[in-house]
Order: structure tokens, then C-alpha cells, then sequence
């Protein structure tokens, strides 16, 4: 099968950050490849660098066999970008949106004017396509904020968190307009920090973290690396600093992380640890507060690999 | 090509929507126009201006059975040929005018003094006419010191007349008898009548050229020229404005958009200095046509004045480019709009295009401003300058925009290459 | 009362902050009044009289006599400089423009004589656009005309005695028509009516005071720019309503009314200093004598910064977004400069014209400050225009109260 995207050894340094160290990962045509990390890991970088925004400054990618950076121009006619924030000329209507950008990627005459059509009715604005884009709700411009990115077929969609601070109803339709675009051959490359889209979405899934790939694989193959451990989230009435290095030397206890109140573990057997647990916190008086476990997933992956929690 | 065209004509359209645009490239210049129309007097037509107030004091005391002179003074300014320009109120004393010129009921008084039938009809002696005037009005005097010395001067020439003539005569041996003094009066009533309102036909103007400049309604020059500094000053903020899509675009994420297209940076460059390029044609076309219309504007022969459309199009766009190149975010063109573009065209002379006798440092310091070239070739074309002039300023400007716009581009490729 | 000044507090707070306020509230005025007083300096007689423009006087062989008294005619009134040359040197007069430095040439034909009768008139080649041009143009049709008076006063004077005692010959009417015209140019000098021209002053005005050329400019531009310093005043309103702000202000226990009361406030008080700025500069600056009537300028200032801000808060209720309050700040700053006779003497404007300018806001500011600072007026010739100024900003605020109330925030 061919590879939608190579990626290869890419860098990208702002001054004495690293944003992106060395990342090395492909796509294959026709699946959904999901970029998880938090924010800040370098997943909206390595979304700049192969949409040709930025210039690595190592590295290269190859868009189905073209090279972002000796073939600029041709891989970008063949991927179609959804911005994290909304790009759309407000003043003119969501048709002459479309139109413009339609333009841009080299569409022409009748072949533009249909195409227009049927992303209009794809993304449910065709009763009002002449009303300028000003007068929408959020999640209005959103759909044509993806609208455009579809006009001119591409083979690759990369979608840079298109989720983040939408309702829920509207997060639903964007999922499930990446499955179905999905289903229709296109190959979709996602970034995301919400695990349950990962999960949900991806055939592949690459997660990252500063600026590097630290695993990537099918959803089931990356809990495997966690073997049976499960995730014990709970929360601590007062500061617990002694409590948690008691709770660090308790056998079956891998990792701890806390953040702010919320403390994280990951334990091989929460039957068997939780007691221990308790009798710790009792014998320092404290008091735990709340407590849930959690099967393995993403987010314990995430814990195992980095020894931090995925946060929001 | 057909992106840069597509892009350039996006930029036009949202120009054409926004109010903002409208009212700053055409209502605002167009708004001022016709203020200026109003003020006078519409162009072309009369420029009538408002009635000079006069109070009129007349201290004249002659002696016993002399015509009082003061009177006839009076009677000049109350003459048909002064109605239009000056109503005319007799008043008892000084003190009473003054008064009437601090309540600004009168812009001027003239005072005819005690002595004036003395000295007038008599040997010798000398008098004045006294004009008081408002010291915050600017024409009312002028006009005044104007007429009343020709008064005054036909006075003095009278009785200069009549004193040779009676010397003359008794050089000669002979008596001034009445008839000759009524045949010497006689002389000057048809003297004054032949002589009013003739400039000299003993002299005849023309340009360093040896031809004829033709006769024109110098008013509608003043309006001429204030209403091109107007369009200058207005193109160059609309080129500022229009460029400013560039900055806020970046903000929105519309332009990183355009670059992860399949379009090149320097297309994506060029449909925006085109849209530029393209706003001020349509604003410049607008602004021309309406003030021919409205303003009977000549704006000369048409060569020339095409040349002059297109340098003041280009600098204008370079200028607003260059200046946005310059800037982080769009926060900061409102200094750039409202400040820089207001010095520049200060200092280029745009709101001081009527005044005479500027000093000659400003007359150097125009130079430093894209606005000033402009002025200045404008101005050649209004007045029927010739080409060659008139090239010479059309290169430099055209010049200035190459200058400008290689910066701009320079800078702006940079900017978007660099992260 | 309190959440009205946390609200004005917080408006001058922002104001201070922003780059755009200091540059439109202060900057830039105090930059035009320099400027347009250097301008006004510049066009005083003094300074033109240093570069006065040189005429070059040619004349034909039988015209040469009457040069030198040319010469001396223009040369004294002091407007023009004059050089002679003889047309053997100069058979094209417009070759004087090529190798001298000459703004004009005046050329004399064979037997020129002020005369007039049918006779080959001089020619001036003069650029009449250029101000060196007019200004010879005028000076040598003044002494023209001046020439022509005296030769036809002579004339008249000879052609009467010669009616009552006839002369013997043609020469002899000629000799004695010479005689009388040297000595009527000679008389001129000494002529019996002359015109003073003298500006209106009360009793207590201070002579001393030389009158200043930024007179003109000063209330002027302070006019111009009070009114323009909205665009970094009124614009706080604009950006309440767009971060919300505002909003959430109203979800407050504070009203319509406050909110409003105290968004004026702020521009008034903002306004009111900056006046004071700019009246101190001109005072101190450039020797404007503002402060001959304190309380009465000061009284001038209170009512225009009310005015002004009666607008502000206009423009703030009316305007969508920020590039909008610099276009309706723009267009009234032109609007009211331009009626308010800051740029053009009203004086010189179409009947119509000056009787609805005049009483208009900027008009009636700057006919109080040239109340005191030009006509040197006393404290009640502010109080009309005062009056005025109040009755606008009753007019400004109301609609501006009336327009808020019915927005939905």
C-alpha cells in the first residue's frame, strides 16, 4: 500500500526550545492517523511544518512520493488543511468563501461551481449560502471551515484539533464526518489532546510528547506496552508530599503523578495495592477523598511512558 | 497569474463592503468637497463672498460754504458697484463703531477726520483716511485698505491736478477764474468716470513662455487645489488602510491559509499589492469624475493628467505597504494611519497647498514626503506645465513606489519565511 | 456615585496606556501649531522681504529716458529688486530668463509713455502661478496704474490751462506737459490724502504685545485636535462592547445612566487636560496671550471639552468597531475644523455658507478664544459662545443617551 505521509527525522527549534526533536512516523493511504499528545508536545509544529508554514530545520516529509521541501507546491495541492482556529473571510458569504479558496487550489468554471454544491450540502449550509459567514454560529463556520478543505478532493485531511471548546453536539458531527470522509478513501491525519477521539478514530496512533514520538502503533498494541496496569486517579483531603513517597516504595505502585489535587498511579493489581494504599494514608492521617480506576488506555499509556498524566 | 487576480479581486470586494472603506476613500474626501463647494460658492459659478459690514463715521467739518467731501466718500461707498460687496452703516461716532466691531456687528469702521474738505479743497496740508478694523477678520480689511485707497488716491490726484493747472496757468501770466476751476472739475468727474474699473491696457502679461496664460476664475484654482491635496492626502491613507488586510489576515489565519495552498508566497504577495493597487484605482476614478462633475475641475490635458493618476496610485500603495511592513499587528495602525499619514501629509503640504510664501525650509522639508512629490506634480498639471516637467516628477515618484514596494516585498517574504 | 468613578478611573487608566491617545491628544497638535505658525511667520511681511523677486527692466532705444524713473517707481516700494537692460544686450527679452536669475522681465517698447492713448503697451513675462509672480504683478500694475493717474492729472491739468491760454506750439505744449508731470510725480510723495489701517483695541489693551503669528494657529489646532482625540477616547466604548465588557458591566448593579455619565466623564476630563496642555503650550511655546483672561478661556475650555465629549460618546454608541470610530472621528474633525473657520476664514466664504458656520460648535470655540486672544476682549465676550457650546453638548448628549438605551447589549 502506498504511504500517504514519510516522515523523516523531523526538527524544528525556536531558540533554545525544541519543539519538535527528531520525529519519525508514517501514514498509509487510506487509514486515520491521530497525533495524541498535550498541548504543547509539538503537534500543531509538525502540522505547520508538513503544510509547508514553517521550514523544518531538519528533516523532511514526503506527501504521497512529494517532498515538503523540494516539492512544496505539489504536495500541498494534494492535502487539504482544517486550521485549529476558524480561517474564513467573515464579510463574504460561506458560497464566495468556498469560490475564493476553490480558486486557490486551481479549481475552475463549472468544475468549481459543483464542487461548491456539494460541499455545501456535505457540510448542511446549502439554505444559506449566501448569508455572509458574520452572521453564523460557532459551529456554522466551523463546517465550513471544513468545507474548505474538501473542495478540491485531496487525498490527505489534516484536521489540527478541530474539536477543542465546541459542544458536544458539534464535536459529534465533525467525528463523524471524519469517519465518513474516511470511508469515501481519504486519508485523514488528526491531532488531538482528547484520548477518546484518538481511540475512537484512529487505525494508527502516534503519541507524543516535548517534541518526540514516544510510541505509536494500533490502540490495542499501545495498551499492550501497559501490560494489565490499571490507573487509580484519587484525590487527598490535605497536602499529601508524605503520603506519596509512602505510596512510591508500596510493591505493584510503577508511576505516580500528581496535578494540583489529582493524583494518578499506575499499579499492576488494584486489588491488591488499594489496601496498602489506604492503610499508608491512615497511618499519616490523611484522608483520601475520591478514588476511581481505570482499565488500561491511552491516557495510562501516556502515565507509563512519560510519567505524566494527559492532561487538558 | 489567475491567483494573483483571484486574490487581488477577493481583497476589492471586501474593500467595496466595508463602510469603513467607503467612508474613508470616498465619503470623507467627497464630504469635504462639498464643503468646500458651499463655502465658495460651488466653483466656476459667482464666489460671492459674505457682505463686508462697514460703519461709516463722518467727522468731516468744512469750512463755511464748502461741500462736505466726507459726504462724497460716503456716497463712493455706497455706490452700486460696492453694494454686492459692502453694506454700508452711518454711524454718530468712534466710540460707537468700536463698539459695534467688538459686538461683531461690524467687521471694519471708516473714519473721515475733521480736516478732511480742508485739506482736500485747500493749499497743502495732508489727512488721513482711517480704517479700524476686527483684528480677527483676515479679508474684510484687505478689501477695505484696498478701495479706500483708491479714494484717498483719487482725492490726492485731484487736487494735484488743480494745483499744476493754477501754476501752470500763472507761470504762464494768466488769472484762475471760476470757469476755469469749473472747466478743471469738469476734467476730473470725466477723468474718474474713464478710469474706473480699467486695469492698465498699457500693459500686457504674459508667461516666461511669451504666450498668453489664460484667464481663470482664481477661485476655482484655490478649489482646484485643495481638492487635489485632499485626494492625495485620502489615497495615501486608503493605501495605508487597504494594505492593512495583510496584518489582519495574519491574525485571523486566513493569509497561513493562502500559504498551505498550493499557491506560491510571491503570488500570494502580488494579488495582495494588487488589491491594493486596484482599491485606489476605483477610489482615484470615483474621486476624479465627481469632482469634474460637481466642481467643473479642469484637470488639463489628458497625458499629462494620466501620468499623474498613476504616480500618485503607485506611491500611494507602495507608501501604505512599505509602512505596514513595518508593524507587528494590526494594534498599531491607528498610529500609523492617523499619525503618520497626518505629519506626512503636513509636512508634504497638503493642507497648506494655498497658502504663498511658505518658508523655504519646508519648501526642502516636502521633499522627504511621498505627499509632497505628489503635490507637486499635481500642481504642474493643473497649471498646463509641459512634459518634460512634468516626467521628470512622475519618474521620481514612479521611482519612490519601485523603492517602496522592493522593500515591502522584502521584508514581508522574510517575515513569512522565517518562522 | 463610586461605581461611576471606578468606571471613569479605570477609562483614564486605559487611555494613558495607549500610544494612539498620546499621539492624537498631544503630539500631533502641538506638532501643527508649530508647524502652521512657522507657516504664518514665514508669509509676514519681513521675512518675504528677504527674498524679494528681482525684475529685469528692458527697454528700446526711444524708451531708455523713462527707465531710470521706472526703475526708482518700483524699486521704492520696496516689493520688488530691479535690474536695466538695454535691448542691444537682450534683442529677445525672454533670453533674460535663460542668463540671469530674474523671476520677471518687463519690456519697453519704442516711445512707451503712460499715456493713454492707442499706443504699443509694455509686456510683462511673468509666471503669474508662482507667488514671486503675482507679487510682481501686482507691484508693477499698482505703479502702472499710479503712472497713468499722474500722466492723465497732467495731461488734464495742460489741456485746461491750454484751453484758457493756448500754447504757442506743439513743443511748447509738450515742454510744459513734461514740466507738470515731474512735478505732480514730485507732489505724489507728499499727497494729501493717505489711509492708516489700525486694529480695533479696547482701552485696557497692552500695546506692547507684539501680535503673535501662531494667534491664528493656536485655537486653531486646538480646536482641530480636541476634536480628533476622540479616535483614542471614544474608542474605549467600542472595545467594551466587543470583549464584552460591557456586558458584563451591565450585569451588574450599575446602569444604563452610570455607565454612560461616566464614559463622558473620562473623555471630559481627558479633554479638559488636554486643552490645558495645549493652551499652556501656546502660552509658553508660542507666545499666544491666552492667559490675558484666565477664567474666560478656562470657561471656553469646560464648555468645548463638554461639547466634545458629547460627540465622543455619540461616536462610542454609534460606532461598531474601532476602524469606525476613526472614521467618524475623522470626518467631524473635519467636518467642525473646517466650519469652525481653523482652516479658511469664514469671512471669506458664500453668505449662505458663513451664516450657518458660524454657528456652528467649532465656530463658536474659536470665536471665544479669538475673543480674548485676538480682539482682546474682556470676560463677558466669551459668555455667548459659551452658551452655545452648552446648548450642543445638551443636543450630543441626549441623542447619545437615546441611541444607548435602545441598543441591546
Amino acid at each position: 500500500m502506498e504511504n500517504a505521509v514519510e516522515v523523516k527525522g523531523l526538527k524544528k527549534f525556536y531558540k533554545d526550545v525544541k519543539a519538535v526533536n527528531g520525529v519519525d512516523f508514517t501514514i498509509q493511504s487510506g487509514e486515520i492517523f491521530s497525533l495524541l499528545g498535550p498541548n504543547g508536545a509539538g503537534k500543531t509544529t509538525i502540522i505547520n511544518m508538513l503544510t509547508g508554514l514553517f521550514p523544518p530545520n531538519a528533516g523532511d516529509a514526503l506527501i504521497f512520493g512529494h517532498s515538503i521541501q523540494k516539492e512544496p507546491l505539489k504536495a500541498k495541492a494534494l492535502m487539504g488543511v482544517v486550521p485549529q482556529e476558524i480561517a474564513l473571510y467573515e464579510d463574504l458569504s460561506a458560497r464566495e468563501n468556498l469560490v475564493f479558496w476553490g480558486k486557490l487550489y486551481g479549481l475552475r468554471g463549472k468544475q468549481l461551481q459543483t464542487r461548491v454544491d456539494e460541499v455545501l450540502e456535505l457540510i448542511g449550509l446549502r439554505d444559506r449560502q449566501r448569508q455572509r459567514v458574520s452572521k453564523y454560529s460557532g459551529g456554522m463556520k466551523r463546517r465550513v471551515n471544513i468545507g474548505i478543505a474538501l473542495l478540491h478532493l485531496p487525498k490527505l485531511v489534516i484536521m489540527d484539533e478541530p474539536t477543542v471548546g465546541i459542544d458536544p453536539q458539534s464535536r459529534r458531527h465533525i467525528l463523524d464526518n471524519v469517519l465518513q470522509l474516511n470511508s469515501q478513501g481519504m486519508t485523514v491525519l488528526y491531532t488531538t489532546h482528547y484520548m477518546e477521539e484518538a481511540q475512537e478514530l484512529s487505525t494508527r496512533i502516534a503519541i507524543m510528547d516535548q517534541g518526540k514520538v514516544v510510541a505509536s502503533g494500533r490502540h490495542a498494541d499501545l495498551v499492550k506496552l501497559v501490560g494489565e496496569q490499571d490507573r487509580v486517579e484519587l484525590t487527598l483531603s490535605q497536602d499529601g508530599e508524605k503520603v506519596l513517597k509512602a505510596w512510591k516504595k508500596v510493591l505493584g505502585v510503577s508511576k505516580i503523578d500528581q496535578d494540583g489535587e489529582k493524583i494518578t498511579l499506575l499499579v499492576s493489581d488494584s486489588n491488591a495495592v488499594l489496601p496498602e494504599l489506604f492503610k499508608i494514608a491512615h497511618q499519616q492521617n490523611a484522608r483520601i477523598a475520591s478514588i476511581a480506576i481505570h482499565e488500561p488506555n491511552l491516557e495510562t499509556v501516556f502515565l507509563h511512558l512519560t510519567g505524566k498524566a494527559l492532561r487538558d | 497569474m489567475r491567483k494573483i487576480f483571484t486574490i487581488a479581486w477577493k481583497d476589492l470586494l471586501r474593500s467595496i463592503r466595508s463602510l469603513y472603506f467607503i467612508g474613508i476613500s470616498l465619503i470623507a474626501p467627497l464630504l469635504l468637497s462639498f464643503l468646500f463647494s458651499a463655502a465658495f460658492g460651488g466653483g466656476g459659478e459667482s464666489t460671492a463672498i459674505s457682505n463686508i459690514a462697514i460703519a461709516f463715521v463722518n467727522q468731516d467739518a468744512p469750512p463755511q460754504g464748502s461741500p462736505n467731501l466726507g459726504e462724497t466718500v460716503y456716497e463712493i461707498f455706497h455706490s452700486a458697484g460696492l453694494k454686492d460687496l459692502i453694506t454700508l452703516h452711518e454711524v454718530a461716532s468712534e466710540e460707537e463703531a468700536l463698539q459695534g466691531i467688538n459686538e461683531q456687528d461690524f467687521s471694519a469702521t471708516v473714519i473721515v477726520p475733521a480736516d478732511f474738505s480742508q485739506v482736500v479743497s485747500g493749499q497743502g496740508g495732508t489727512t488721513r483716511l482711517r480704517v479700524i478694523y476686527d483684528p480677527a477678520e483676515n479679508i474684510a480689511p484687505q478689501i477695505l485698505e484696498s478701495i479706500t485707497a483708491t479714494i484717498a488716491n483719487e482725492f490726492s490726484s485731484s487736487k494735484i491736478m488743480v494745483s499744476l493747472a493754477v501754476e501752470e496757468l500763472q507761470r504762464r501770466g494768466g488769472q484762475a477764474s471760476e470757469q476755469f476751476y469749473t472747466d478743471l472739475v469738469a476734467r476730473i468727474t470725466a477723468r474718474s468716470e474713464s478710469q474706473s474699473g480699467v486695469t492698465s491696457p498699457l500693459l500686457t502679461v504674459l508667461n516666461p513662455q511669451g504666450q498668453r496664460e489664460e484667464a481663470r476664475d482664481e477661485m476655482q484654482q484655490i478649489i482646484s487645489i485643495i481638492m487635489v491635496g485632499m485626494m492625495i492626502f485620502f489615497a495615501f491613507y486608503t493605501g495605508a488602510a487597504t494594505s492593512e488586510s495583510l496584518l489582519q489576515e495574519e491574525e485571523k489565519g486566513t493569509l497561513a491559509r493562502k500559504f498551505v495552498s498550493p499557491t506560491p508566497v510571491r503570488d500570494i504577495l502580488a494579488g495582495k499589492f494588487l488589491g491594493v493597487l486596484i482599491t485606489l484605482v476605483v477610489q482615484i476614478c470615483v474621486l476624479l469624475v465627481l469632482s469634474s462633475l460637481v466642481f467643473h475641475i479642469q484637470w488639463g490635458e489628458a497625458g499629462k493628467f494620466i501620468l499623474a493618476v498613476i504616480a500618485l496610485i503607485a506611491a500611494a500603495a507602495g507608501f501604505g505597504l512599505l509602512l505596514m511592513s513595518f508593524l507587528n499587528d494590526s494594534r498599531q495602525t491607528g498610529i500609523i494611519l492617523g499619525g503618520v499619514m497626518t505629519i506626512t501629509g503636513m509636512v508634504g503640504g497638503l493642507f497648506t497647498s494655498t497658502i504663498q510664501n511658505m518658508p523655504d525650509f519646508l519648501g526642502i522639508l516636502k521633499k522627504f514626503t511621498p505627499q509632497g512629490w505628489a503635490l507637486d506634480l499635481w500642481q504642474l498639471v493643473l497649471n498646463g506645465a509641459g512634459y518634460a516637467e512634468i516626467l521628470f516628477l512622475f519618474s521620481v515618484l514612479l521611482c519612490m513606489a519601485v523603492v517602496f514596494f522592493i522593500i515591502a516585498n522584502f521584508r514581508f517574504q522574510r517575515r513569512f519565511a522565517k518562522k | 456615585m463610586k461605581r461611576i468613578f471606578e468606571i471613569v478611573w479605570k477609562d483614564i487608566s486605559q487611555t494613558l496606556r495607549s500610544p494612539m491617545a498620546a499621539l492624537f491628544l498631544l503630539a500631533l497638535p502641538l506638532m501643527f501649531t508649530a508647524f502652521f505658525g512657522m507657516i504664518f511667520q514665514g508669509v509676514s511681511d519681513e521675512d518675504a522681504a528677504l527674498d524679494k523677486p528681482v525684475v529685469a527692466l528692458v527697454g528700446e532705444e526711444e524708451s531708455t529716458a523713462i527707465l531710470p524713473q521706472l526703475q526708482s517707481l518700483l524699486t521704492e516700494t520696496g516689493a520688488v529688486s530691479v535690474e536695466v537692460f538695454g535691448s542691444n544686450e537682450f534683442p529677445d527679452p525672454l533670453a533674460l530668463f535663460e542668463t540671469e536669475e530674474v523671476d520677471a522681465v518687463l519690456y519697453l517698447p519704442e516711445h512707451f509713455r503712460f499715456s493713454l492713448q492707442d499706443l504699443a503697451p509694455a509686456i510683462l513675462y511673468v509666471d503669474e502661478n508662482s507667488s514671486k509672480g503675482q507679487t510682481v504683478l501686482y507691484t508693477i500694475e499698482r505703479v502702472f496704474s499710479q503712472e497713468q493717474a499722474l500722466y492723465s492729472t497732467s495731461a488734464a491739468a495742460v489741456q485746461a490751462v491750454d484751453e484758457q491760454l493756448p500754447y504757442a506750439s506743439d513743443q511748447e505744449y509738450q515742454m510744459a506737459f513734461e514740466q507738470v508731470l515731474a512735478k505732480a510725480n514730485q507732489a505724489w510723495s507728499q499727497r494729501a490724502v493717505t489711509v492708516s489701517m489700525e486694529r480695533a483695541v479696547t482701552a485696557t489693551t497692552d500695546l506692547s504685545r507684539i501680535e503673535s503669528a501662531y494667534d491664528q494657529s493656536s485655537p486653531g489646532m486646538l480646536v482641530q485636535f480636541t476634536i480628533s482625540g476622540l479616535m483614542g477616547t471614544a474608542v474605549i466604548f467600542v472595545q467594551e462592547r466587543r470583549t464584552k465588557t460591557l456586558q458584563r458591566m451591565l450585569t451588574t448593579a450599575t446602569s444604563r445612566s452610570s455607565i454612560i455619565i461616566a464614559h463622558a466623564l473620562s473623555m471630559f476630563f481627558i479633554i479638559v487636560v488636554q486643552e490645558i496642555i495645549l493652551v499652556l503650550s501656546g502660552q509658553f511655546l508660542f507666545g499666544v496671550d491666552f492667559l490675558r483672561e484666565p477664567f474666560a478661556i478656562l470657561l471656553v475650555i469646560l464648555a468645548f471639552a463638554l461639547w466634545v465629549s458629547g460627540m465622543g460618546i455619540l461616536i462610542g454608541v454609534l460606532a461598531k468597531n474601532e476602524d469606525q470610530v476613526v472614521l467618524f472621528s475623522l470626518i467631524a474633525m473635519f467636518l467642525f475644523t473646517a466650519m469652525g473657520g481653523a482652516w479658511f476664514p469664514l469671512e471669506g466664504t458664500s453668505p449662505a455658507f458663513y451664516d450657518i458656520a458660524r454657528y456652528t460648535p467649532g465656530a463658536q470655540a474659536m470665536q471665544g478664544f479669538q475673543n480674548v486672544i485676538v480682539r482682546k476682549q474682556g470676560f463677558s465676550s466669551v459668555l455667548e459662545p459659551v452658551g452655545i457650546l452648552l446648548l450642543y453638548a445638551v443636543l450630543f448628549f441626549s441623542a447619545a443617551i437615546l441611541i444607548f438605551k435602545k441598543n441591546k447589549e
